[in-house]
């Protein structure tokens, strides 16, 4: 018979938000493992959470464990049984170290031969005797990014556990965690419901915390919390839409037991402050919705939504107090604005100098002024001579909102206040977007510049600091990458793709080297370094590793290329030609290995040539060479696929047709000079034997 | 109920768990953790309850009297019980009923944030207390002070008393706070706050404050020597408060910060040793001094 339900509660003191969605994953995994291993047949394993419990709910268990039998083998049956078949002392110490009688024993048949063999069954304990060790085990096998000691008794969890219930159905799985033994009384919401509960079954569970105000299931509460706003919003003015952020309701989800959210408001001057900074004082301390006005355009609107976890006779109290919270804010906010704006964005600049950047690598005007430089040679040498001085505006104004009052205390905000103290300061709307842009992508697959001036900016900082920090012996080891340099090389490949530039990151690196003033041997550790993001990110979109290795060793000088070409190359691989082509280079390759022409022999004479194969390679090399030549040149991977194409068959007819090594040597050698040039023209489109 | 009588009942609640209701420590402090009542007798084995109000320094936060939430002086209340009873976030809420703060009116909230201290090697984990979306408490369980594990994790209670007063007082501005009959915080308070803005940020003499820091840093050290471990702990937060008004100053980069803070911590962490060995050495005397369970009104409806 099958037990209905598992239990196992968790009761904590409040768990950080942030930690639940991967806690209900894995405990979810190990539960399925640890049932399986421990050989408890079961249909479904659940599992629930709020901040005050994490919850294991396991459905149909079989009340033992299923039976198993091991079979081991044992000495050949030439050697366990003498003539007469009696046993040997092989045979009866291997049925001894098995814990069985020789009698016992039995046979089994491998490759032909047969062995001695112990059957040993495990035995099958009732679930409720495995059931108090699974369940240690799983709160044990739950790590949180930071755990802590509450007693010392030595255990560790995110926070204090104070109550566990574990049931079979309506039995108790009894054990002990740290100081806490396991049970039946859990507890309600903390303020509308009882403070402990007697669970009669694991089945009643959900039910009985329902009535006492916790809604366990966090589909469920979703599901609640997401009705509640949407009734909130009917009730608000008919285009106002309050922003659904997934990450604030993830965030509230687990932050309540019981979601009451509820609407307040803000003084409609404090929509003078540019959205950000609202919306920062909103979501990250407050976790609040926004809400926006359909009407204008998605402008912000003076409404936040809240979620509170307690619904009180008089929620207005709830509500007045959260306004007069975020009016605090606000209010800070406002101050700051108006402070920072008394004196044009460029008077900051000069502040710079007294904020260290990095103590081998001076302040952050230092930074700055080798950074627009850079940019500066980024627009001369790409022909971009129309923005060299807004990039050079925007260069210089780079880093100045660093040393406002509003980036000091909401430092998330550096790039959009640059870009609104700029517009404040009057100066060229591209330059302010810049200021902005030049952060961007903020995370993978996040957006990109949308202009020029901004993708520059961002390109020259991220060139600088990756040669900068090499430079001092700053680059990334191991998993330690304080100056985020991955990230920063990361950026300049997104860029670059996003902006489809031609830029060749070699010359831009060479550029930096030359005005940080860098050594050789360094020079080519960054470039290695960018080439391996840039190997990550192209496997990343989903090309293999040979194709990914193609592409650079062809064109990685060049990102956006490298990816233009593999994306090529990634079409018309698996057709015929292509795999045909591969495996002649290949076999091109493997010949010249071992017999590679002495130069003086390399050259070709038509007139050696006797098979018709040969004679139509040698053309088709002939002619192929300026135009493939041209192809990469002009990044025209069509054009080369093409080309391609169209030598396939006649290598592949080579090969059918003639036999390199041949007796007379003046016509092997030729052969091989032959395939020399043919394997300059592959190589020339990179190692395709790599696609091999 | 005005702002004295926030502290007065706080005071009554702790003295009814059996807390030390001690005073104010007598040398600045950024906050009611460095009093030695919290940053030493959190160390070794021996229980401590204790409660006490604390005015904490915080020189860079000054704003010249013209913030209406920020000071770079104030209050908090501050409650450490060691060991942490298995009730001690229902005996805080408790404790916020006996403010008047029914918990059955507003929404009361444990959101995560961990605490941390450099200039004493010390953290722990815990929360910030909301109501109704303002934080009015720091919830904490030590994990280590002066470098050193907790042998018996304490729970900290830092009220932000200011903080509540406001609250329950319905004002928006901290100077406008009722402190006693017509007097008011900022009578109390307002002139102090603008003169230090003064002081901390245009006028601290930095050569001065850096010869200071030197010799309290040297004199706790001299002290520790000779094996005298409370004189030398002064010391400590001398040299501590010294370094937060260099720091207001702007006296100090970035990247000598983290040299200023290391040295205050090496201090910290050497009487946090110095500590735990005399108690050790005197067979940890408190012991059996706390017998009562706090919080023995845990009520069932």
């Amino acid at each position: 018979m099958a037990i209905k339900n598992v239990l196992l509660e968790i009761g904590t003191e409040e768990i950080p938000s942030r930690f639940i969605p991967d806690a209900l994953a894995t405990l979810k995994k190990n539960a399925e493992a640890s049932f399986a291993s421990n050989r408890l047949e079961f249909h479904d394993a659940k599992t629930y959470a709020t901040p005050r419990r994490l919850v294991l709910l396991v459905t149909q268990v079989s009340d033992a464990q299923t039976e198993q039998a091991e079979m081991f083998k044992g000495p050949p049956i030439t050697t366990a049984y003498d003539e007469n078949g009696e046993p040997t002392r092989a045979a009866i110490g291997f049925a001894k170290s098995k814990g069985l009688e020789v009698k016992d024993l039995t046979e089994i048949e491998i490759n032909g031969v047969r062995y001695a063999a112990a059957e040993v069954k495990q035995e099958s304990k009732p679930a409720l005797e495995v059931l108090p060790e699974i369940m240690t085990g799983l709160i044990a096998s739950l790590n949180f990014p930071k755990s802590m000691y509450w007693d010392n008794s030595g255990v560790r969890f995110a926070r204090p556990i104070r109550w566990i219930v574990a049931l079979a159905e309506d039995k108790v799985i009894p054990f002990t965690y740290g100081k806490v033994s396991s049970g039946r009384v859990t507890t309600g919401h903390r303020f509308m419901g009882h403070k402990t509960i007697e669970v009669a079954s694991a089945s009643e569970f959900l039910d009985e915390l329902y009535d006492n105000n916790v809604i366990l299931d966090q589909e469920k509460r979703l599901q609640k919390m997401r009705t509640s706003i949407a009734n909130i919003q009917n009730e608000l003015e008919g285009s106002l839409e309050v922003e659904m952020d997934a990450k604030i309701l993830e965030e509230n989800l687990y932050l309540v037991e019981f979601p009451v959210p509820f609407a307040g408001s803000f003084d409609k001057k404090y929509l003078e402050i540019p959205e950000e900074v609202l919306t920062t004082s909103m979501k990250k301390n407050q976790k609040y919705l926004a809400v926006r006005n359909r009407d204008k355009g998605g402008k912000l609107a003076n409404f936040f939504i809240g979620v509170s976890n307690n619904s009180v006779a008089d929620m207005s109290i709830i509500r007045e107090g959260n306004e007069r919270v975020l009016r605090a804010r606000l209010e800070d906010a406002a101050f700051f604005w108006n402070e920072d704006r008394k004196i044009p964005l460029a008077s900051y600049v000069d502040r710079l100098k007294s904020v260290t950047y990095q103590e081998k690598l001076g302040s952050v005007f230092d930074k700055v002024m080798l950074t627009r430089k850079l940019a500066l040679w980024f627009c001369e040498k790409y022909g971009m001579n129309d923005i060299e001085s807004l990039v050079d505006r925007a260069a210089y104004l780079s880093k100045a909102d660093l040393v406002t009052s509003m980036v000091f205390e909401f430092p998330d905000l550096q790039g959009v206040m640059g870009r609104e103290y700029a517009k404040c300061s009057g100066e060229d709307k591209r330059v302010a977007l810049a200021l902005h842009e030049q952060y961007l992508p903020q995370a993978a697959g996040g957006k990109t510049p949308t202009d020029d001036v901004g993708a520059i900016l961002g390109l020259a900082e991220r060139v600088h600091i990756i040669t900068a920090c090499h430079k001092v012996g700053l680059e990334p080891t191991g998993s330690q990458d304080p100056y985020a340099l991955r990230r920063a090389a990361r950026c300049i490949n997104e860029i670059l793709f996003a902006r489809k530039y031609n830029f060749d990151i070699n010359e831009a690196v060479n550029k930096s080297c030359e005005i940080n003033e860098v050594d050789e041997a360094t020079r080519e550790k960054i470039l290695e370094f960018i080439k391996q993001r840039l190997h990550v990110q192209l496997k990343e979109r989903g090309f293999e590793h040979e194709l990914a290795m193609l592409g650079i060793s062809v064109v990685g000088n060049v990102p956006y290329q490298a990816l233009k070409l593999i994306e090529t190359l990634d079409k018309v691989r698996g057709s015929e030609w292509f795999n045909a082509l591969v495996s002649s280079a290949v076999r091109v390759k493997n010949i010249l290995l071992k017999n590679a022409p002495k130069e003086a022999e390399a050259n070709i004479d038509e007139a050696l040539m006797t098979v018709e194969a040969e004679k139509d390679l040698y053309h088709e090399v002939t002619r192929l060479d300026e135009p493939v030549k041209k192809a990469l040149e002009i990044y025209d991977w069509e054009g080369l696929t093409k080309m391609l194409a169209e030598l396939s068959p006649v290598v592949a007819k080579f090969f059918d047709d003639v036999m390199v090594m041949d007796k007379d040597e003046k016509v092997r050698n030729n052969r091989l000079a032959l395939l020399t040039e043919c394997n300059k023209l592959f190589r020339e489109v990179g190692d395709l034997s790599v696609m091999a | 109920m005005n702002f004295q009588e926030v502290y007065f009942r706080l005071q009554s609640f702790w003295s009814r768990q059996d807390c030390v209701i001690q005073q104010p420590y007598d040398i600045e402090v950024g906050a009611g953790t460095m009093n030695p009542a919290t940053a030493l007798r959190v160390l070794g084995p021996e229980p401590y309850r204790v409660a006490y109000v604390e005015p904490s320094r915080r020189p860079s936060d000054g704003r010249y009297g013209k913030n209406p939430n920020r000071l770079q002086h104030y209050y908090q209340y501050q409650v450490i019980i060691k060991p942490a009873p298995a009730n001690i976030q229902e005996l805080y809420i408790e404790s916020l009923a006996s403010l008047g703060i029914d918990p059955n009116e507003h929404d009361i909230r444990f959101v995560e944030d961990d605490w941390e201290n450099p200039s004493t090697g010390a953290w722990g984990l815990g929360w910030e207390v909301w109501l109704d979306g303002m934080e009015i408490t720091q919830f904490t369980y030590f994990q280590q002070l002066g470098g050193l594990d907790m042998e018996n994790v304490p729970a900290e209670i830092t009220y932000g008393l200011e903080r509540i007063a406001m609250y329950v007082q319905k004002v928006d501005n901290v100077y406008d706070l009722e402190w006693a009959g017509k007097v008011t915080y900022g009578d109390v308070h307002l002139q102090g706050e603008i003169e230090h803005s003064h002081y901390n940020f245009e006028i601290a003499d930095t050569d001065m404050l850096f010869k200071l820091f030197n010799m309290y840093e040297a004199e706790a050290g001299k002290i520790l020597d000779k094996g005298f471990v409370l004189p030398a702990y002064d010391y400590v937060l001398k040299s501590s408060h010294t370094f937060n008004l260099l720091d207001a100053r702007n006296a100090i980069s970035v990247t000598e910060r983290t040299g200023y803070i290391s040295r205050v911590r090496a201090l910290a962490c050497r009487c946090a040793a110095a500590y735990r060995k005399q108690r050790e050495d005197m067979h940890f005397p408190l012991m059996d001094k706390f017998v009562n369970e706090p919080g023995a009104f845990f009520e069932e409806e």
